[in-house]
């Protein structure tokens, strides 16, 4: 394609009455036609060659896949809660969504996967959500939010604490770390 | 109807009419009812409202002055149907129900007559086929006028050089675009149009530039020679210069196929106000896909819709190509239901570049096809690229940057996945995880 590109550039006028081929077999077909300018039988042999090359096309080469997220702990919360909390994580006028998400602590549960990226994102802009929003996120949402540096507020939380876990851990992990 | 509270929200026209449906969803109703065919209920607000939902095609009338559609009270009537199927009572629907219902067979029945008339002219050779043949040839001669015009620019433009285009404002395109439009090549005037942003985009514009301008030039020297071309891909070439049949000629001669359609997906684009909107469907039995195309303007509501995760039953008409794909709804029967649990799909990524070239090698001019990839793991690679990962390792990349719900979804384990292939990038569409369906990008 490069020699296609570089006469296109310049332009046919410039390189008079070289033949300027591609290199794919398709450069044979363009090659059969006649009464075409030069100009034109350049575009084709592009087109073609684009087509040959589309169609032959590989894919990338093996990569490892990274650990998926480890299971979560706690089980999800009802559909029901998940549409409240949709809502308020949407729009929260009120004011309630730290307490919402405070009683969903307390009763042991979960977001569910599909309000992580919402979570996630409201925590990067209230500050006052996270140690309510740090229990509920669950490992599902800690190990998404290890992958986005948007995201650190959640994953700083844990590392304030240090490189070992504090003896009431569970507590923290379940109820938040909220006086 | 079998519809989760998720799929609702994605019948609201804006992310404004769904949070208010969802607020109105829990309380103010009174009237609640459901027969075999519609749902109503009496919305008391600020003011009083008549709701209603045809349970078909889940077409909402409100008696609100609302424009948009559905609007809030629709929503908010269906959320909680979704949520609570309980909460509606079997009832003998109110007068304003039944006159709607009824108001609404008796259209369908004119237009179903009225197409029914037109494929019997057609097919009989008697009064509109002279008419439109002469047309066509009237169209045929602007046509080909305009790509000869365009020949002798595309000459000009490659005899000069590309490195010219350099200093060329857009509407050097914009001018050759507006062109084509007047000799009724709307689909070249497309093509050029999408070029002024590719000059300069990228370093390396020129050779994307060129593939483009070549694509173009293969279209015109096709078009020279459609007489020795197979008569369905005549059907595409003119389709991708914009010559394209209309919707009521192909319900008179397209290949009809009647199946359970699962909705894979949604796409929508905007351009100059002009919303389009892709709707993916696969047959369950047939196995085969189909793409839905509409049309509206500014905040229009599309015509009908379509849920994705939910299967519709029902007649679709093909439009003729040698790899046909865009279809439209003859007719449809039932409620939508539930995507199954598992549906087949390919094994491998390379399995899907392999579908791809043998579509391209049938018509040259297709630009994405749809597919379901088992077992792909989506990837945030390094420099931030993002990834899908097939059962062998292999990957291809997805377009754009913003998978971060995709990958919540998965959670970095392997799923199947529903995307658009273009070529080039994947474009994600829909995931099924532990047997559910989860849609993904915005389709309004």
């Amino acid at each position: 394609m490069d020699r296609l590109v570089d006469a296109a550039l310049a332009g046919t006028a410039s390189i008079g009455n070289r033949q300027i081929a591609g290199n794919t077999p398709t450069a044979a077909l363009v090659a059969q036609l006649s009464d075409l300018s030069p100009a034109l039988r350049l575009l084709l042999a592009a087109g073609t060659q684009a087509l040959y090359t589309q169609a032959g096309r590989a894919v990338g080469p093996p990569v490892a896949a990274p650990a998926p997220a480890p299971p979560d702990r706690l089980p999800v919360c009802s559909t029901g809660a998940a549409r409240l909390l949709d809502q308020l994580l949407d729009q929260d006028s009120a004011g309630i969504l730290p307490e919402a998400l405070g009683r969903l602590a307390r009763v042991g549960q979960r977001l569910p996967p599909p309000l992580l990226v919402a979570a996630l994102t409201a925590g990067k802009r209230r500050a006052d959500l996270r140690p309510a929003l740090l229990p509920v996120l669950d490992a599902r949402g800690h190990w998404l939010a290890s992958r986005n540096p948007d995201w650190a507020w959640a994953t700083s939380a844990v590392a304030t604490i240090g490189g070992e876990l504090p003896p009431d851990a569970e507590a923290i992990w379940q109820e938040g770390n909220a006086p | 109807m079998e519809l989760t509270p998720e799929q609702v929200l994605a019948l609201a026209p804006d992310t404004g009419v769904a949070t208010s449906g969802k607020k109105l969803a829990i309380t103010g109703w009174h009237g609640l009812g459901r027969d075999a065919v519609a749902l109503w209920g009496e919305y008391q607000g600020s003011a009083h409202y008549q709701v209603r939902a045809a349970l078909g095609d889940l077409t909402v009338k409100c008696s609100c002055p609302s424009r948009k559609f559905p609007c809030k009270h629709g929503i908010g009537l269906l959320l909680l149907v979704a949520t609570d199927p309980d909460a509606l009572p079997t009832a003998e629907a109110p007068e304003w129900v039944s006159d709607w219902i009824q108001r609404r067979a008796s259209t369908a029945e004119q237009r179903e007559t009225k197409e029914r008339a037109k494929s019997t002219a057609a097919t009989d050779g008697t009064t509109p086929v002279k008419r439109a043949s002469k047309s066509a040839d009237r169209r045929l001669a602007r046509v080909q006028g305009g790509l000869d015009a365009l020949d002798l620019w595309l000459d000009d433009l490659l005899r000069g050089g590309l490195a010219q285009v350099a200093t060329q404002p857009a509407t050097f395109w914009e001018r050759q675009a507006a062109r084509l439009v007047d000799a009724q090549a709307p689909g070249l005037a497309g093509r050029l149009r999408r070029m002024a942003a590719l000059s300069h985009a990228s370093r390396d514009w020129p050779a994307l530039l060129l593939v483009e301008l070549g694509r173009v030039a293969l279209l015109t020297h096709s078009f020279r020679r459609i007489d020795e071309l197979d008569p369905a891909l005549r059907e595409d070439l003119r389709g991708a210069i914009g010559w394209t049949l209309t919707q009521d000629e192909v319900l008179a001669r397209g290949e009809v196929v009647g199946d359970r359609w699962l909705v894979l997906g949604q796409r929508a684009t905007v351009e100059d106000r002009l919303r389009t909107q892709r709707t993916w469907l696969l047959g369950a039995t047939s196995g085969r896909y189909a793409m839905i195309l509409q049309f509206a303007h500014g905040d229009q509501p599309f015509e009908a819709q379509y849920i994705p995760g939910t299967g519709i039953g029902g007649d679709l008409v093909f439009w003729p190509s040698a790899w046909p794909l865009r279809a439209a709804v003859r007719e449809r029967h039932g409620e939508p239901t539930q995507f199954p649990a598992a549906i087949v799909g390919l094994p491998s990524l390379a399995a899907l570049l392999e579908a791809f070239a043998t579509a391209i090698g049938h018509q040259p001019w297709l630009p994405r096809l749809p597919a379901i990839i088992s077992a792909v793991t989506i990837i945030h690679g390094d420099g931030g690229h993002w990834l899908a990962r097939d059962e062998q390792g292999a990957t291809l990349p997805l377009l754009g940057d913003e998978h971060w719900h995709t990958l919540a979804l998965s959670g970095g384990a392997p799923v199947d996945l529903i995307a658009e292939w273009d070529g080039a990038t994947l474009l994600p569409l829909g995931l099924l995880v532990g047997g559910s369906y989860h849609r993904l990008g915005e389709g309004r």
